[in-house]
């Protein structure tokens, strides 16, 4: 925005009464009382989901064309999508607030078939530092925060007794998960995060392997062990939900009553178990939280969530609203999950559809340059609000912001 | 201002005088953005002629001409024959008046510049009063409103002028009704003007927080109800003969239409049921000049050369 | 070519020659048949033009503002009750800028009616910032439209010539057609380096602030009083090109005269021919005719007046509760010679009373002898009042 000089002399004025510039100098953010905060907000289904994905962000991806970004984006954040989007028992879907005009959006079809693809991407990760990690038991939880740990950059070996990885999951029948499927999905996770995977190893604290006595940090997943597993001694238990800092070299993952015994459908639960779980022991063993790009998880965790008196529903109701297909069982094919991702309502995530900036009369809320956001013009705005009032994703909201 | 940065510009800039959240600032720009940088503005006084921007300065990046009040669609006109006489027949003239400048004093040069079907859009952008000088009522003010001249003590009894009706008399080509409140239909409609030969009339809904006593973020919305109400209904005159209705939601009682609005404080305490009456009346009027709904039975105007 | 041809028809063909892009036109008598002929030049194509057949005079001077910032060159004429109606107007077109020609037929202004020859139209106008020139005939009718347009685009300000009713409307006189590839020459098209033109897009005559309004307000001022100068200097111009004069002041036999009669428009004739009378009689007099009127042009007047004592001046117009309007330009005018210079102020000849020999020279007799048959009525004597 250039602001150009006020005239000063009589000699730049032009014979006829023509103007010489825009009005552009003229400040009028000065007006203003409130602001406009455009940030983006949790959706009540991200908030309500146990492992903390970001759906409506990665929902956006594929609505915007960009598949591989949205898979990233998954995998990044679920460790095991191939099994949630199977066995989860959806929260994210009775908080939708599509209901209010049809049905929620299928999300967990949508991230079944997402997973489903299988799609040679990498993710994001932390160079592998010298932090030796064993995590006993590949049960959701272990292999969950073995998966977080290793992408934070801890050089992480999950241990199994057993020869098949998966802990309690491998004790589901086939018609819930197929074991192919179980196999696969666990060979990704290992993959992605680059860690090590060692079945068939028994662990005897008396006397520990190679991997457990030159761990750093030892992790017990209760998920992934018989119930008659002894807890060796020095072992601390750790509550992933209430206890805050990891006291110990060896834990044992202690879950709340409502997790016990192995609950497929909580499968998400325990991944958002294990991922507080990894988040905790990463503090202990890598102690200044701002050394490692990935230390602080996604940024929108820390994110509050969208009002929902915020969405404007009428506004969804007056729009083109793309045909709902129904699709219950069975993988999809492309074009219905693009569909339904497209009846996302994108609520609190901004997906650029500019009626803040198309609704502004004063022309001070823009897309950038890089077309990713919007950003508002504080040297302009006068604080009317229409922006606020009219994202139909409760995005924008009306601060009072002190100079 | 060099190739380059003429072809970058924003038609529309910020650091006007709008009150925030004008109704009017956002017609004009939703306007320029449906007709582009081809296009010459007659403007008389009124809200735009002063929240423009003081002289030398101008918040658009179009020409403009800033006319005395009774003379924009014979500015306009002017404009045009100058134009074309020079071998320029593409340039969009557009007189942009407000309701006084339409309804009122200019309306003996709207009528001779339709009577000619001088090659020229007018767009009345409708705050329905004389709300550069203060809020006093015009001719567009609807019955029961507030002004500063029709004070709760002798509120409007008249009805607002039918201006649609007055310029389909005249049978120029294209006539339309928008509004600020559904940008897409404006969009479309303008853009069809805009191709029209011979004079096309457009009115526009602009809601004026500041004049009509509502919250400042609510000028949206309230131009949205005004449509779902039928207060303001949008549809399209081919020729002053062929009426036909634009898409709009389901009708709505006008409650949800009057009750943010502080000038309509006494109706809605009082009666609005009588006003709830006179729109169903116009509504229907309305629908029985319109075609049965059928996307097909317009025309384009016919180029008059 | 010479032809003989009513005024208002002089008119309409100098608007011709002038290759007027732009024609307003909405009819009142006396001026019709301008508007008229010029709707049948266009319409046979022997001017491309663009008529526009306005719907009131307000809104002629309305499209021809508009017309005229595109770059055209745009014409209109009117008269009288036209006049005032488009008074908005007229102030708008000088301020902002733009080298309109119209041309007026001096009509008195009701109530009551009267379609006869008067000047309180135009000279009510005077204020507006306009260039007002006088025509004495239907010759100077066609040519200062001519020398109007090269002058008015030279200064950016708008320019009224002004004829009187039916004397020189509907009267035919002898005129001289130019031709028109020597007009051509004389008046090259307009090309304004600063008009509406989206490749330069501004913002013409939005609201200004109190000091930058006074500054524009005094350079317009400054332009409008260089008018007089410029208008020599085209009239000179168009002398080298025809071989006839135009000039802002025509004085007769004034440089030995004690008295002056003075006088704008037609009369002027009359009192040419009066002064010859007066002459034989011994009476040392001259005339004037002030052709322009805005800018007042001052140095010719006073050059041609400087021996002279004792001005009379005939108004054919009246600013009521004043007095005659040319008088008082002439008052302010002299007043550093107060005490020097006599000036009788007489009223005659309004609502299109003649003026001939038989009424000025009882009236330069009165204005020497103060015995005549002219009433007083404040600082004025008016004529033709019945008794």
């Amino acid at each position: 925005m250039e602001f150009e000089k006020k005239i000063i002399s009589a000699s730049d004025l032009p014979i006829m009464p023509s103007t010489i510039g825009t009005m552009a100098w003229n400040r009028t953010g000065d007006w203003r009382y409130l602001t406009p905060a455009v940030a983006n907000k949790l959706a009540p289904c991200t908030w309500d989901c146990p492992a903390a994905v970001p759906i409506s962000e990665y929902l956006n991806a594929l609505r915007n064309g960009h598949v591989e970004r949205g898979l990233k984006l998954l995998l990044a954040n679920n460790p095991l999508p191939r099994l949630t989007g199977r066995l989860c028992y959806h929260p994210c879907q009775a908080k939708c607030v599509r209901r209010k005009i049809d049905r929620a959006i299928s999300i967990q079809q949508i991230e079944r078939f997402l997973a489903d693809l299988g799609t040679d991407v990498t993710i994001e990760k932390n160079s592998k530092t010298d932090k030796k990690v064993a995590v006993i038991g590949s049960g959701p939880l272990g292999l969950s925060c073995a998966f977080y740990l290793g992408c934070w950059g801890c050089q992480v070996v999950v241990l199994d007794p057993r020869d098949q990885a998966g802990g309690a999951l491998v004790d589901l029948s086939p018609e819930k998960v197929d074991p192919q499927l179980l196999v696969s999905e666990i060979g990704r996770l290992i993959r992605l995060a680059d860690i090590k995977l060692e079945t068939g190893v028994a662990v005897d604290f008396d006397r520990p392997g190679e991997v457990v006595s030159k761990a750093d940090l030892v992790i017990l997943d209760p998920t992934g062990l018989s119930e008659d597993f002894s807890v060796p001694a020095g072992a601390v238990a750790f509550n992933p939900f209430a206890d805050k800092t990891v006291d110990s070299d060896i834990i044992a993952a202690k879950l709340p009553q409502n997790l016990k015994p192995f609950k497929a459908p909580m499968i998400a639960h325990y991944i958002g178990a294990g991922r507080l779980m990894a988040r905790k022991a990463f503090d202990r063993l890598v102690m200044p939280s701002g050394q490692l790009r990935l230390a602080a998880p996604n940024p929108h965790l820390s994110r509050q969530m969208v009002n929902i008196e915020d969405i404007r529903i009428e506004h969804f109701l007056s729009s083109d609203l793309a045909e709902r297909a129904i699709a219950k069982h069975g993988t999809w094919e492309w074009e219905r999950a693009l569909q339904e991702a497209e009846c996302c309502l994108s609520c609190g995530t901004c997906n650029l559809c500019l009626q803040c900036v198309s609704f502004c009369p004063d022309a001070s809320i823009r897309l950038d340059e890089d077309e990713t956001a919007v950003t508002v013009d504080l040297d302009h705005c006068k604080g009317c609000g229409i922006c606020a009032y009219e994202c139909p994703r409760g995005v924008i909201t009306m601060e009072t912001i002190s100079a | 201002m060099n190739e380059h940065a003429r072809r970058k510009r924003n038609l529309f800039t910020p650091g006007h005088y709008g009150c925030p959240g004008c109704g009017a600032t956002l017609a004009m720009r939703q306007t320029l953005c449906a007709l582009g940088e081809d296009t010459i503005v007659v403007m008389p006084a009124g809200c735009w002629s002063t929240l423009i921007g003081i002289y030398p300065y101008t918040c658009l990046t179009v020409p403009v001409v800033s006319v005395a009040f009774a003379s924009t669609a014979a500015v306009a006109a002017g404009v045009k024959a100058g134009l074309s006489i020079q071998g320029n027949g593409h340039t969009t003239v557009l007189a942009w008046a407000g309701d006084g400048g339409t309804f009122d004093i200019g309306l003996q040069a709207l009528s001779g510049a339709a009577e000619r079907n001088d090659d020229i859009l007018f767009i009345c952008y409708d705050n329905e009063a004389y709300m550069n000088t203060g809020i006093q009522r015009s001719s567009a003010t609807p019955a029961g409103a507030w002004t500063t001249t029709t004070p709760d003590s002798a509120l409007k009894d008249q009805k607002k002028k039918n201006i649609v009706e007055i310029m389909a008399a005249h049978r120029i080509p294209y006539a339309a009704t928008v509004s600020i409140g559904a940008p897409e239909d404006l969009n479309d409609k303008l853009k069809k003007a805009k191709d029209v030969r011979g004079s096309r009339f457009v009115h526009l809904f602009a809601p004026c927080p500041t004049g009509w006593g509502h919250a400042s973020e609510l000028t949206i919305e309230v131009a949205r109800q005004a449509v779902k109400s039928r207060v303001f209904p949008l549809y399209e005159v081919f020729d002053g003969e062929i009426w036909q209705l634009s898409p709009m939601a389901d009708k709505i009682g006008v409650d949800a239409y009057l009750k943010y609005q502080r000038r309509f404080k006494k109706i809605l305490a009082e009666d609005y049921l009588h006003f709830q009456m006179q729109v169903d009346e116009d509504w229907q009027r309305l629908l029985n000049k319109c075609q049965p709904n059928n996307s097909t039975s317009h025309r384009q105007g016919v180029d008059t050369g | 070519m010479k032809k003989v041809m009513m005024g208002t028809e002089a008119a309409a063909l100098g608007a011709k020659l002038a290759r007027v892009q732009v024609v307003s036109g909405y009819p009142i008598t006396p001026q019709t048949v301008i508007v008229e002929n010029l709707a049948d030049i266009i319409g046979r194509s022997e001017l491309k033009a663009k008529y526009m057949p306005v719907e009131s005079e307000h809104s002629a001077m309305a499209s021809c503002i508009g017309a005229s910032l595109t770059g055209a060159r745009a014409f209109t004429a009117t008269s009288s009750q036209g006049l005032a109606y488009m008074h908005e107007m007229l102030h708008y077109a000088a301020g902002v800028r733009v080298p309109v020609v119209m041309v007026n037929c001096n009509r008195a202004l009701a109530s009551p009616w009267n379609l006869y020859c008067d000047h309180t139209d135009s000279l009510a106008q005077r204020d507006t910032g306009w260039g007002q020139y006088y025509c004495a005939d239907a010759q100077d009718v066609l040519d200062s439209i001519l020398i109007a347009y090269n002058v008015a685009e030279q200064a950016f300000l708008p320019i009224m010539i002004n004829m009187d009713a039916f004397y020189l409307t509907h009267t035919s006189e002898l005129v001289d057609v130019p031709d028109q590839k020597v007009v051509d020459i004389f008046l090259p098209s307009y090309q304004p380096s600063s008009k509406l033109d989206v490749d330069d897009p501004k913002t013409f005559g939005n609201v200004c602030g109190a000091d930058l309004f006074t500054s524009i307000k005094y350079r317009r001022h400054c332009d409008t009083l260089s008018l007089e100068k410029v208008w020599d200097r085209a009239a000179t111009r168009f002398c080298d090109l025809f071989n006839r004069l135009h000039p802002t002041v025509e004085a007769y036999q004034t440089e030995d005269a004690d008295v002056c009669v003075i006088g704008i428009g037609t009369a002027s004739g009359a009192m040419r021919l009066a002064v010859d009378r007066l002459r034989e009689e011994g009476l040392k007099v001259g005339s004037l005719r002030l052709a322009m009127m805005r800018p007042f042009p001052r140095e010719g007047f006073e050059e041609a007046i400087a021996n002279v004592r004792h001005l009379i001046v005939i108004d054919r117009d009246v600013s009521f509760g004043a007095e005659g309007i040319v008088a008082q330009e002439l008052k302010a005018i002299l007043f550093d010679r107060h005490g020097d210079v006599k000036l009788t102020s007489f009223i005659a000849g309004v609502g299109g009373k003649d003026i001939s020999v038989e009424t000025i020279v009882p009236m330069v007799q009165q204005a020497i002898s103060g015995a005549g048959t002219a009433v007083e009525a404040g600082t004025t004597l008016w004529a033709d009042v019945l008794p």
